[in-house]
């Protein structure tokens, strides 16, 4: 495996990652993808604050600079399915202020669209 | 047990069962049991479990009882990848023991250095929440280790867990626990 020539390599077995290995390797491309974390299946997903933390990363951490470095880690998943492990399907609906973020907090940008 | 029963035991559980060893033996116990039954710490030494009771019966009254030394130390004894700390969301390098061996020893460091060689443990109630006033706001003079801040908010989060993540924690708030239906046959 360690020699062996493949088409594609993707680093990262969450939602997209898979997604795209799915859809290259059904094209016929040899497609390789990289994940640190686990391998979980369904059984051992449990809906918990704090058990559902094990699919949270326990690995080297990420790297966060810049001006404004961004905790990534509460957003990340570790393991095959990556964020979408907790993805919760809930949606809250915007509020006013969430469209002039960068008018009140100096951050990111207004919404575009008016 | 079937797949859906340990799923629904685990979630019914919250931090009602983690693996202890006693007496060489591996035993499910809460943390406040195993408190309670006087577990062996595995990682923490005694300065370290008395500075992190102290600091989290005044981060959170009532961690003390509900065990959050054997809660943290049991955590830390067990493969990153298993743990329930709050230091994994918070980007906290494994080993998680490097980070509570800092901040526990800035802590009691701090404290002698301001209190006349008394650590946190020593203090008064009045006087230990002054301490945390000064180190949520990183204003402790002559702090080494983590920042204060962020060691007030790892352990505050530990704190809560223990005490509130808990079945008897929610009954403690009012609030029914009311963990999800089990599926009744896998998807």
């Amino acid at each position: 495996m360690a020699n062996e020539k493949v088409d594609v390599v993707i680093v990262g077995a969450g939602a997209s990652g898979t997604l795209y290995a799915s859809v290259l390797a059904k094209a016929g491309k040899k497609v390789v993808l990289l994940e640190s974390g686990p391998d979980w299946q369904l059984s051992d997903l449990i809906s918990s604050d704090i058990w559902g933390r094990r699919v949270k990363p326990a690995g080297i951490p990420f790297l966060l600079e810049g001006k404004n470095p961004y905790g990534y880690a509460y957003q990340a998943g570790w393991g095959v399915g990556g964020a979408a492990l907790h993805y919760f399907a809930n949606f809250p609906r915007l509020l006013p202020n969430d469209f002039k973020v960068k008018s009140e907090h100096n951050r990111g940008l207004d919404w575009p669209i008016s | 047990m079937s797949e859906i029963e340990r799923r629904a035991l685990m979630k019914g559980a919250a931090l009602s069962a983690l693996a202890f060893t006693a007496g060489g033996v591996n035993v499910l116990l809460s943390p406040r049991q195993a408190r309670a039954q006087n577990i062996p710490f595995k990682t923490l030494t005694p300065e370290q479990v008395e500075t992190l009771e102290a600091l989290g019966e005044t981060l959170v009254p009532g961690a003390k009882q509900a065990g959050i030394s054997h809660l943290v130390d049991q955590q830390l004894s067990i493969p990153p990848g298993e743990a329930l700390l709050e230091a994994r969301i918070l980007n906290i390098r494994p080993p998680y023991a490097n980070f509570y061996r800092a901040a526990l020893g800035a802590v009691d460091k701090a404290s002698r250095g301001q209190n006349g060689d008394r650590g946190l443990a020593q203090l008064n109630e009045s006087e230990r929440h002054a301490f945390v006033d000064l180190m949520r706001q990183n204003k402790v003079a002559g702090w080494q280790g983590p920042a204060g801040p962020f060691v007030y908010l790892v352990l505050r989060s530990d704190a809560v867990d223990v005490v509130y993540g808990t079945m008897d924690g929610y009954a403690g708030l009012g609030i029914p626990y009311m963990p999800h239906i089990a599926p009744e046959k896998r998807w």
